[in-house]
């Protein structure tokens, strides 16, 4: 009975490849040398009707389809800057500068930024005659520094016999994905403000009031106080006065950017993970007055140095776009040479990629001027995770495929 | 406006050009294209088998059922388990096929078993129909079936049939590859205003397909047929009578008096066929043939040249009728429908595929000599001059094969199928014939130097020296007063000339016979096939030339001699012209029907039309060499002003710009900035400067600056100004547009003077 069966699967592997093999065209082109033959040995004229016709089909199919995208041009027009899960817009511009109009055309881009199956995506343009502008909606699925590449043209009309494609060369632009962030109402550590670093006081209040800076918009949470009200008169809508502390916080982040240290593929590596965490935190923190520095000892060094305000976040953003894990230097070594470097005296977000490594107490920092991350890698490579690291101190745990908004705001409540 | 476009779900594997890919049909007109296709099928079907009339009421029947079955094949894709009910009506369609097809097989109707199982098998899978796998696996049995129909015609009509065949196929192909398409893409961008053009392109597509189709059809030649195999034989026949099967393969002569003539046969033709077949006929007796309406095809035959096929041959003339002198024959066994006289031949041969369409006696025509036959049946005789006879009378539809071999002497096919053993049997001449016979033919041969000579000094006096006459065929077929004819009154039909000129040979103690069959008829280059019609049924002679064999003579002015040769490779054009001509006289030729006043009027329209084009191409070409030689001086000037033009194009076509230039201060100054950006572009182009379809104003202006160092200042203000105008919507003032001049000015003065 298993034989039996064997040799039906083997069988029908065969017919299943052979099908495969047999395309419409390869089976137009056996039945019109099928006709030939008949035609040719009964000499029967009404044959060879048959045969002229698809002989005439066959030609027609081949001659229109390398027509119609002859004389087809396209240009691809996308914003240089976009964020990773949110949506932009790519224009392109078909001209058809050919006779006749190209129907069914195939319009391929390579966009590396979009989720790995909309990539290579088709889309589909029934009639092309003159000039065409198609604005096409997508989402960076990945934050980085990406080059899309060559415009397919395809057309297979007026039968899918033959194709003729055209490549319209990338003209080697990039677009800048900056990473994405999710909303924090809190930073997870309470006792900052009793802290002193550098001569300055850690305030965790929003926006100082000692030097103007400038005016902008209200947002929730601001104080009332420094509302300008004639301004907001003017403009019908609220604007505050924004001052600058001399007494601040600064947040230190410090990425791990240890090439060893970073397992996973793609999105899911913990290198991913702490540059969303990081963004998140860098864009609550600077909403909130605080001031951000970012390093990290990759290939180049990364060194963004303290800075607050929201324009601030443009550069943490760009910095966060571009960063690759490429150095070869340990975390923990990296980050006692940051320590000794510029200090202690800040509130540092750490991230830990190997379990329990790092140790804030023997790096001489408090509790809470650390935010700890750490990340059981063994998730990251497909393993089991690894119980017997489980943090038992106020660290966060990352797995891989972890939800990080839920996940971090579980851990800015504690 | 653009066309906004958001994602749809990924794409699905591109793998539905295949025949692999079972990908469902979501694309309604696929199964509307699919329901035309086998309707047209079943079209040819019907044409085949049935007449007009019920060819159009069966395709119409079945077009509605088919229209049933695509109901129930969208619902079967839609929800194969709700819908169970149409895989049952196709399981029972299926059956149903087999059940006709087994039957079919046992009559030995091959292929009306085979396209009755096709039909019910593509009527099954249209109720099932969802993937395109099973849609290509349709459009293949449904090929195969106009393939078989095609193979099985005899009507030139069949290649409208055909043609709307394939403008179906090619909506279907569009459909097919219009749903692959779209399934293979998320996102589709479609716009109603465009819709029109979809299907104008399409219709421009399928009449550029049909005219190259024609245009090949009538104008390649076509090989030389192979003739490899041989027809399956859908006749449904199987000709066998008992008593020649037994004395075929026993040898025991029966008494029974069917056992010389066959079962079911008195030895008279068919009344509507030409009187010349039977085993005696008596020229007191006023042939039955007169009462041939239409002049219809009785035989189609397929053969590389045009032959003269024998049925019969007489050797005893009282003067008054032709007969046979020994009517016995030899039974030979059929097997497997196949028997060679000489199996191991080396002869050049003319293979022969004749098909009945009338119900015919019971001769087997070919061309002498016959060496191999294939004929459905188990039996066959011979009779001592070769001819072949079947043991019943021939029904229509009947289809058979002989090869015979061609043997010439002086561009004279000679039959070389039997001897003349007995010399003196074909010099008898009626015992009432007077010596003036023998004097006329000793007065017209008496330069021959022998035999031969003098029986072609004989054709030749018959066909310069008497006039046929088409209209005695009704008249006065079957009376053959030979003396009357060669000394009173020097015109007849064939029967007259044949009968004169054996007589005369004989005279000459050539021996001679006199030999009836049918000319090949018109060739029709649609199907293929000979068309021979009920008056094509003629009567020649043969004579015998001592050291050569029997000649085949044409002493009738009105025919000539089939040619040594094979048909030439023709291109259909002129093989249609002859035809229609041919057709048209043949037709003419009898009292005419509807249906023959009907092909008249094609015939006639088609010579006509060709002679008109023909007419219209003799004028242009008369009106071109006119112009050549009269207005040759003015053509060399021509000539050369073209030569001049194309070696200065450059420059020329820059001037005629400077002239659009200067027009263009007429247009507002919107579009003289764009325009005069455009004749930049195309300034720079002739210079060998195109501008590429990816690069920017800026871009371009650029690469001209690395070019022409220099002029990027100009070019800069033009593409500034262009650039503000197409992007920016700036509206240009008159110093703007002013400064745009200028700026042209120098860049063309500066191309000019860097290219001096």
């Amino acid at each position: 009975m298993s034989t039996d069966n064997t040799i039906l699967s083997g069988l029908e592997t065969i017919v299943e490849k052979l099908f495969s093999m047999l395309t419409i065209r390869g089976f137009l082109f056996l039945l019109t040398l099928t006709l030939f033959l008949t035609a040719w040995n009964r000499g029967i004229a009404l044959i060879y009707g048959l045969l002229f016709f698809l002989i005439a089909t066959l030609i027609i199919s081949l001659v229109v389809a390398r027509l119609l995208t002859r004389q087809i041009t396209a240009q691809r027009f996308y914003p240089p800057v976009a964020y990773e899960g949110k949506e932009f817009t790519i224009r392109y511009e078909l001209v058809n500068r050919g006779r006749f109009a190209c129907q069914l055309l195939e319009l391929t881009d390579s966009l590396p930024f979009l989720v790995e199956a909309l990539r290579d995506e088709m889309l589909l343009v029934e009639t092309l005659a003159g000039t065409r502008s198609i604005a096409r909606a997508v989402i960076a699925d990945w934050r980085g520094v990406h080059t899309p590449g060559a415009i397919q043209l395809a057309s297979g009309w007026p039968f899918g016999l033959f194709r003729s494609e055209k490549t319209i060369d990338a003209d080697g632009s990039t677009v800048l994905v900056y990473p994405s962030t999710f909303t924090l109402d809190r930073l997870p550590f309470t006792g900052a403000s009793n802290f002193w670093h550098d001569g300055l006081v850690t305030d965790n209040r929003k926006g100082g009031q000692d030097l103007f800076i400038g005016i902008r918009d209200y947002r929730r949470g601001d104080n009332r106080k420094n509302i300008h009200w004639a301004l907001s008169a003017r403009h019908g809508e609220l604007m505050v006065k924004e001052y600058e502390s001399i007494s601040r916080t600064e947040i230190c982040i410090l990425l791990d950017l240890h090439a060893a240290g970073n397992p996973g593929e793609g999105k899911h590596a913990p290198l991913e993970y702490a540059i969303k965490i990081a963004a998140s935190v860098a864009s609550f923190a600077l909403r909130e007055g605080y001031f951000i520095s970012l390093y990290g000892a990759g290939k180049k060094e990364l060194a963004i140095e303290s800075g607050s305000g929201m324009a601030w976040m443009d550069k943490i953003s760009h910095a966060l776009a571009l960063v690759q894990a490429d150095g070869n230097e340990p975390y923990a070594s990296f980050v006692n040479r940051e320590l000794n470097l510029r200090g202690n005296r800040r509130i540092f977000l750490l991230f830990d990629h190997q379990g329990k490594s790092l140790q804030p107490a023997t790096m001489g920092l408090a509790d809470d001027q650390v935010m700890l991350v750490r990340f059981d890698t063994k998730t990251f490579q497909q393993m089991l995770p690894d119980k017997t690291k489980l943090a038992k101190d106020n660290s966060l745990m990352i797995h891989c495929g972890d939800n990080l908004e839920e996940k971090v705001r579980s851990w800015t409540m504690c | 406006m653009d066309d906004v476009l958001m994602h749809d779900s990924p794409a699905p594997a591109n793998n539905a050009g295949h025949f692999a890919a079972g990908v469902a049909l979501t694309h309604p007109p696929v199964y509307w294209w699919t329901w035309a296709i086998i309707t047209l099928d079943t079209a040819a079907f019907f044409s085949l088998r049935t007449d007009f009339l019920w060819s159009v009421l069966m395709t119409l029947l079945f077009a509605v059922v088919y229209m049933l079955f695509v109901k129930f094949g969208r619902a079967y894709a839609a929800d194969p388990e709700k819908n169970g009910m149409a895989g049952k009506i196709s399981d029972g369609i299926a059956v149903l096929g087999m059940l006709c097809f087994l039957p079919n097989i046992l009559m030995q109707q091959w292929v009306t078993g085979l396209l009755l199982l096709l039909l019910c098998m593509q009527a099954a899978l249209l109720c099932k129909l969802k993937s395109t796998r099973e849609l290509y696996f349709l459009f293949a049995a449904s090929f195969i079936m106009l393939l078989f129909c095609v193979a099985n015609t005899k009507s030139g009509f069949f290649i409208v049939l055909v043609m709307a065949y394939f403008l179906v196929a090619m909506g279907f192909l569009q459909a097919v590859f219009t749903q692959t398409v779209k399934q293979k893409s998320a996102i589709a961008v479609v716009s109603p205003l465009q819709k029109n053009t979809f299907h104008g392109a399409a219709i421009l597509v399928s009449c550029a397909i049909i005219l190259l189709a024609t245009v090949l059809y009538l104008s390649l030649p076509r090989p030389i047929p192979l003739h490899a195999g041989s027809f399956i034989s859908d006749g449904g026949q199987q000709y066998h009578q008992d008593s020649w099967y037994d004395e075929a393969t026993t040898g025991a002569k029966s008494k029974d008096q069917d056992s010389n003539q066959g079962a079911g046969t008195s030895g008279d033709p068919d009344p509507d066929q030409y009187a010349g077949f039977g085993q005696k006929f008596s020229i007191e007796k006023k042939s039955q043939a007169t009462g041939i309406i239409g002049n219809p095809i009785v035989l189609y035959l397929q053969a590389d040249r045009e032959l003269y096929l024998r049925g019969n041959v007489f050797d005893f003339f009282d003067g008054v009728s032709w007969s046979m002198t020994d009517n016995s024959n030899k039974k030979i066994q059929l097997k497997n429908g196949f028997h060679s006289f000489e199996p191991y031949h080396q002869k050049a041969l003319v293979h022969q595929m004749i098909e009945a369409a009338q119900p015919m006696g019971n001769r087997i025509f070919g061309s002498p000599r016959i060496i191999d036959v294939h004929f459905p049946g188990s039996v066959f005789a011979i009779d001592h001059h070769g001819n072949l006879l079947a043991p019943r009378d021939i029904v229509a539809g009947t289809r058979y094969e002989v090869d015979s071999q061609v043997d010439y002497y002086n561009g004279r096919f000679v039959a070389q199928d039997t001897a003349a053993a007995d010399p003196a049997l074909f010099l008898q001449t009626p015992a009432d014939m007077s010596e003036r016979v023998h004097d006329l033919a000793a007065s017209v041969t008496r330069t021959a130097p022998d035999q031969f000579r003098a029986a072609i000094l004989l054709e030749d006096y018959l066909r310069s020296h008497y006039r046929y006459n088409l209209d005695s065929i009704f008249n006065s077929q079957g009376v053959t007063p030979v003396e009357k004819f060669l000394f009173e009154k020097p015109e007849g039909h064939c029967e007259y000339f044949a009968s004169a000129m054996v007589m005369l040979l004989r005279t000459l103690d050539i021996p001679a016979r006199f030999v009836t069959g049918y000319t090949s008829g018109s060739y029709n280059p649609i199907t293929g096939y000979h068309e021979i019609r009920a008056l094509n049924g003629h009567a020649w002679v043969e004579g015998w030339i001592a050291g050569v064999g029997w000649v085949t003579f044409e002493p009738t002015p009105a025919f000539s001699i089939p040619q040594q040769q094979e048909k030439q490779m023709e291109s259909t054009a002129q093989e249609l012209d002859t035809y229609a001509q041919q057709t048209s006289d043949a037709l003419r030729e009898a009292p005419v029907d509807v249906a023959s006043s009907m092909k008249i009027i094609l015939a006639e329209a088609f010579v006509f039309i060709r002679h008109a084009i023909e007419h219209g191409l003799h004028i242009l070409w008369h009106a071109l060499v006119v112009a050549i030689t009269v207005f040759y001086p003015l053509l060399f000037v021509c000539g050369v002003l073209v030569a001049v033009g194309y070696v200065f194009r450059i420059r020329i076509l820059d001037a005629i710009a400077l002239v659009r230039i200067k027009l263009l201060h007429r247009q507002s100054p919107e579009v003289q900035v764009l325009q005069l950006w455009r004749e930049l572009e195309k300034w720079m182009a002739r210079q060998g400067y195109r501008r590429k379809p990816s690069e920017t104003v800026y871009e371009y202006q650029e690469r001209l600056d690395r070019i022409m160092p220099g002029i990027a200042e100009p070019v800069g203000i033009l593409a500034k100004n262009f650039s503000a105008l197409i992007y920016g919507d700036v509206k240009p003032n008159q110093q703007v547009v002013a400064g745009c001049y200028d700026a042209f000015t120098v860049v063309t003065a500066r191309s000019t003077s860097r290219n001096a």
